[in-house]
């Protein structure tokens, strides 16, 4: 039993309220960062061993913890790199001097080099599409990069499939060597080719020009079918047929030609595989393979139905897409969309014992366990979410009570320090 | 829920609220646009509680495609049907005064007249002068139906640049549309535009849509020929200034395909240019060969020395009889009245227009040709199955039955133009009922918006004393 415990007690008491008001505090002042995640004390007693006729008073200890696994509102922005986890995962962002850093705080924004970077100055970092679709390390930051956008100036892509659907009309008048009188098809770039029906598809050669293949139907028996290709800018005009090359010479041959047949009870293809490969050397090798399957011959007029071709022209990016999955797509001035980097998110065992960084950014320590990367929509990392920011989970009114609590608390003990003063001048005046 | 997630909440009631409001408005002021199809602004909520709103464009495929269908079809007939207009005004309107037929029947009776007075001189001039007045019938209603077929073919030309500019239009809208859609921004108006675009494609051709990804469409015409994928593709045409009965007009060509010409008077044209076709290469020269045979018919009748020269009329300055039974393009244009026969009447009566006299003795009662002619206007003789109508018929006959077959095709196109007027406005207003403004219900969603906005405010309010309540025992 001694006064000057009890007083010592108070002092630790009236340090721990100090401490949870230092927590408040911030956790006020920071009520509204992005991706903030609040700060409370928890506290634990300090006891002395005493007798059981006398009271030895101990202390309190602070524990500083960090709701850092707790998800906080999604405020919804105008910006679509405005990125917000809704799960468990983090972005991996790096600092100046390139050190790797988890952190919730999505509020990205492209900078003059095109890097994405919060408002903590992080820049954003993810793996790369440029060898192929990547794969998440595991373990570490290992293979991530700063995403960077807007650099690659004019890009452009050769197509190599396409795909053309249609009915054929099964009543169409038979064209070629057995018709009645004899014609002559389009595959032999004839200047009185007769043929059927035509279309033609835009492809885009290495160089990203834009080249229209010219595709003719040619009824050449029952249930039988020619597709012919050629090139347009090759055509004669008018007419079309014949197709010459550069000199004005009339081409031996079509780029390519195939038969198709078709089954009389059902109208449907047989031939297999119905594919046409277009092999056009004239600016720059190049292969097209179209697929024909879903091509259909019944009783009905030609009917041209869907067709795509891929590849595109050479243009610059225009705008930048973040899908849920974290794909990063570059939208490019015709509108074709092509994946550029994969955001990966982190997480580790215990995400409430992460060390803390200044800029709302954590670094995985032996508290917290090891980092483990996957992709948004896997495992328990959650999903990403464009357009939106994570609020920061701080609750004002809770603060404010949390507060007002820590007052009265801190009022207590001074009382308490005070009555062991007041006790210790009784004893001191006992002496005179 | 915390205080601040509950201010969070009315934040977005307020986000929410303002832009259905502007959407209201931007309806509002668009309620006259045929163009412009509503738009609705949702509220939904997301899988993470919070609520967002999403415009939505009223669309309707399948009612679009009907309207662009009639569209197509009411612009064929009715070129079809001004065509038939105009060449009805070339015979002088309601009573036919000018064509063909009424100044054969005038000169029918000259003959009759000359026939029981071939003495009197005046009346032989009076011969002269309706054979005269025929043969200007015939060269203008010739060189009139040409000129139908010129302006035709100039109207090709205007509508195939018109097709090529409003393709290239085409491609702007759709590009729009899809880099739009692909990143996620607001295509809306963008589709208006391409959708009114595509109404005015279809007036000049019958268009089928397939879909493609991002809203990207691929348009066909009717006949399956491909008339923009990606870009838009070459349509052709060379124009002839000058048409003559024996002139062919040149195809259109849309991506290498000739078009093909529309048929019949309930027109199977889908847009202007199959209808254009149609009147420049059917109707017209149909019409022409009709007018040619007539000019072959008085030739023939008025044949000298057995019927083998021609007498009061000839083909130019030729004096060959035609072939019975043969057309002879551009007859009508090059008929005329033998000079001889100006010069003197008579020679009508003796028949030595270009032949033999059949008087030698120089008599002044001579009507033996001129009964044999009047006869011959109500005697059958053979017409060329090209000219579309009866081949064994008088002259008199074919000549009205020429105008029958004029006056039927144009009222069968006014019955079908009438007809699909009709389809066009139904389908139309079927269109704008699903797609346009009504201001009643854009006025009371406005009350609605009201009201919630100012449910929000209060909800705002009510917070902020809360928070202030909570500040006050902190002091």
């Amino acid at each position: 039993m001694s006064i000057f415990g009890t007083m010592k007690t108070a002092v630790a008491g009236m340090n721990a309220q100090a401490n949870r008001l230092g927590t408040v505090g911030d956790n006020i002042a920071n009520s509204s960062t992005v991706g903030y995640k609040r700060a409370s004390t928890e506290f634990s007693s300090l006891v002395l061993p005493s007798g059981s006729s006398s009271y030895q008073s101990g202390g309190v200890t602070t524990n500083i913890r960090y709701s850092i696994s707790e998800q906080g509102n999604l405020a919804y922005t105008t910006s679509s790199t405005d990125l917000a986890i809704q799960g468990n995962g983090f972005f991996v962002v790096q600092s100046a001097n390139e050190q790797a850093y988890m952190t919730r705080a999505g509020a990205f924004q492209k900078d003059s080099e095109g890097y994405l970077v919060n408002s903590a100055g992080y820049k954003l970092m993810g793996y790369s599409y440029a060898a192929g679709a990547p794969a998440a390390v595991v373990n570490g930051f290992d293979g991530l990069v700063p995403i960077q956008i807007g650099q690659g100036g004019l890009t452009a892509q050769a197509s190599t499939r396409g795909s053309f659907g249609a009915n054929l009309n099964a009543d169409a008048v038979v064209v070629g060597p057995l018709a009645t009188p004899v014609t002559t098809l389009p595959s032999s770039n004839d200047p009185t080719a007769k043929y059927s029906d035509k279309s033609s598809l835009t492809a885009y050669d290495s160089l990203g020009r834009q080249v229209l293949y010219d595709f003719y139907y040619t009824k050449t028996d029952a249930n039988k079918w020619e597709v012919t290709v050629y090139r347009q800018d090759q055509a004669t005009p008018g007419t079309g047929f014949p197709y010459v090359d550069s000199t004005g010479t009339p081409l031996t041959s079509s780029l390519s030609d195939i038969t198709l047949e078709f089954d009389p009870a059902t109208g449907k293809l047989t031939t297999t595989p119905a594919s046409i490969t277009i092999t056009d050397s004239t600016t720059s090798p190049q292969t097209i393979e179209i697929d024909l399957s879903t091509m259909t011959q019944f009783g009905a007029k030609f009917t041209p139905g869907k067709a795509t071709i891929d590849g595109k022209a050479a243009n610059a990016i225009k705008d930048v897409e973040i899908d849920k999955d974290g794909t990063v797509y570059a939208i490019y001035d015709d509108s074709s969309v092509e994946p550029l980097y994969r955001i990966p998110l982190a997480t580790v065992a215990s995400p409430d014992k992460l060390t803390i960084e200044t800029g709302n950014a954590y670094s995985p320590g032996a508290a917290s366990g090891v980092v483990i990367i996957g992709f948004p929509n896997q495992g328990n990392f959650g999903q990403i979410v464009d357009n939106a920011v994570e609020e920061s989970n701080v609750d004002l009114a809770g603060e404010l009570t949390s507060m007002i609590e820590a007052q009265r608390s801190y009022t207590a003990n001074s009382k308490v320090f005070q009555t062991g003063a007041d006790i210790m001048d009784v004893l001191i005046n006992l002496k005179r | 829920m915390s205080l601040s997630s509950a201010m969070n909440t009315a934040q977005a009631i307020f986000n929410n609220t303002g832009t259905q409001t502007s959407t209201v408005s931007k309806n509002m002021a668009n309620s006259g646009n045929a163009d412009y199809a509503k738009r609705t602004t949702i509220v939904s909520t997301t899988l993470f509680g919070a609520q967002v709103s999403t415009t939505v464009r009223a669309q309707n495929e399948v009612l679009m495609r009907q309207n662009l269908t009639a569209i197509s079809q009411n612009s064929g007939q009715q070129s079809v049907l001004s065509a038939l207009g105009d060449m009805r005004s070339v015979m002088g309107g309601t009573n036919y005064e000018m064509s063909p037929a009424k100044y054969l029947e005038a000169l029918r009776n000259k003959i009759h007249e000359y026939a029981t007075r071939p003495s009197d001189q005046v009346v032989g001039a009076g011969v002269i002068s309706a054979a005269q007045d025929a043969v200007t019938a015939l060269n203008t209603a010739s060189s009139e139906i040409q000129r139908v077929r010129a302006d035709a073919d100039k109207q090709i030309e205007a509508q195939v640049d018109k097709l090529n500019n409003l393709l290239s239009e085409f491609k702007a809208a759709n590009d729009m549309v899809t880099t739009e859609t692909a990143r996620g921004g607001d295509p809306n108006d963008a589709l208006d535009r391409r959708d009114s675009l595509l109404k005015q494609i279809s007036e000049i051709v019958g268009v089928s849509i397939v879909n493609r990804e991002n809203n990207d469409v691929v348009l066909y015409t009717s006949d399956g020929t491909t008339l923009f994928e990606t870009s838009p593709r070459k349509v052709t045409f060379q124009r002839n200034l000058f048409y003559s009965a024996s002139t062919t007009g040149n195809a259109i060509y849309i991506d290498g395909v000739a078009v093909d010409a529309a048929k019949s008077a309930n027109t199977t044209a889908l847009g202007s240019l199959p209808a254009l076709l149609q009147v420049r290469d059917d109707i017209a020269p149909t019409f022409q060969s009709q007018l040619d045979e007539i000019a072959r018919g008085l030739i023939t009748i008025f044949a000298e020395n057995g019927g083998t020269i021609a007498g009061l009329f000839q083909n130019g300055t030729s004096t060959t009889v035609p072939a019975a039974g043969t057309l002879v393009p551009g007859l009508a244009a090059s008929i005329v009245v033998a000079p001889n026969a100006i010069t003197n009447p008579s020679k009508v009566r003796d028949g030595s227009v270009n032949g033999t006299t059949q008087n030698p003795d120089n008599n002044s009662s001579f009507s033996t040709l001129l009964d044999k002619y009047d006869q011959a206007f109500d005697s059958s003789m053979a017409f060329d199955a090209a000219a579309g109508i009866d081949v064994q018929k008088t002259l008199i006959t074919f000549s009205s039955n020429s105008l029958s077959w004029l006056e039927s095709l144009r009222s069968s196109a006014t019955a079908a133009g009438e007809s699909k007027t009709a389809l066009l406005s139904r389908s139309a207003e079927a269109y704008s009922n699903m797609t346009g403004v009504s201001l009643d219900e854009e006025l009371s969603l406005m009350l609605d918006l009201e009201q919630s906005y100012k449910a929000a405010t209060k909800l705002v309010s009510a917070i902020d004393e809360m928070l202030q309540a909570l500040l006050n025992i902190a002091s």
